[in-house]
């Protein structure tokens, strides 16, 4: 079997590893968390199903409008990242605002959903009003914590782009992990708001 | 076993409407085929990568040197017939 030979000093090549580690542990992490909130949909459409009517009789109605505004920063949040990760890869300094954008939108996203998670607290939905306000705060919340994380990563990807430190492993990393709160989200919204 | 909407002992007895039972074979099929879509995922993914990579190296190897050093002694060894 040939070795591949470096045309440049002669020697055998450096082994290429299929994946950076990082970028393959974040990938394992995701798979796992896909199970974990395939459990909760799977939980929460076979409850769902027990009912004639849903949501059940009484309890406050989600803003189905208004987050799909917030969904659809959210999805955009997405796109701009995609662009950031193209931008670095021609030139880094041009990188930082395109990574400074997605950031902010996703704080804006989670910032909206706290400010109608206070909204729905007021008007009686708690998680012991019942399996609906239950799932609600599980499926949801669940997934603003994991925009928090993903929005402390995005931040410190950003603080390493503006030191000049931010490599394209790193990106890739943060990237896949904000893809995951990203893709999940629609699937998410649909299932629960409408 | 005879009165399972009474004991309610299984989740599955206890939802025996049609709607119900429904939803419990789409949620089984769904929970069984995504962790394989999943690692089925990966693993093709990492297979591309792989093949992408080996078409790399392949462009790395030299012909010249990818033949022993004792091929090339053997090809230089006068090829006369020996007269004695």
């Amino acid at each position: 079997m040939n070795r591949p030979i470096s045309p440049a000093t002669g020697s055998p090549a450096r082994t290429t590893p299929l994946l950076p580690n990082p970028v393959m542990a974040m990938l394992i992490f995701v798979v796992v968390e896909v199970m974990m909130f395939a459990g909760f949909i799977s939980a929460f459409v076979i409850s769902k199903a027990q009912f004639n009517v849903w949501p059940p009789p009484g309890q406050p109605r989600l803003p189905v409008e208004a987050t799909a505004v917030n969904t659809l920063v959210l999805l955009a949040s997405g796109i701009l990242l995609f662009v950031a990760g193209r931008k670095f890869a021609k030139d880094p300094k041009s990188a930082r605002l395109w990574l400074l954008i997605p950031l902010v939108m996703g704080i804006c996203f989670v910032g909206f959903q706290g400010i109608e998670w206070f909204r729905l607290l007021s008007a009686g939905l708690t998680m012991y009003s019942g399996s609906y306000g239950s799932f609600f705060y599980m499926i949801v919340g669940m997934h603003a914590l994991h925009a928090w994380a993903a929005i402390k990563v995005l931040l410190y990807l950003y603080v390493l782009a503006l030191r000049g430190k931010l490599t394209t492993n790193a990106l890739w990393t943060g990237q896949i992990f904000w893809y995951f709160v990203v893709g999940i989200w629609p699937i998410l919204y649909i299932l629960v708001y409408l | 076993m005879l009165y399972p909407s009474v004991t309610w002992a299984c989740a599955v007895c206890g939802s025996a409407e049609e709607k119900a039972s429904g939803a419990y074979l789409a949620m089984t099929v769904f929970l069984s085929l995504l962790p394989l879509s999943l690692i089925g995922g990966v693993g093709f993914y990492l297979w591309k990568r792989s093949q992408q990579i080996a078409r790399e190296n392949a462009e790395l190897v030299q012909p010249e040197q990818s033949s022993p050093a004792w091929a090339k002694l053997i090809t230089d060894l006068p090829t006369e017939p020996n007269t004695r």
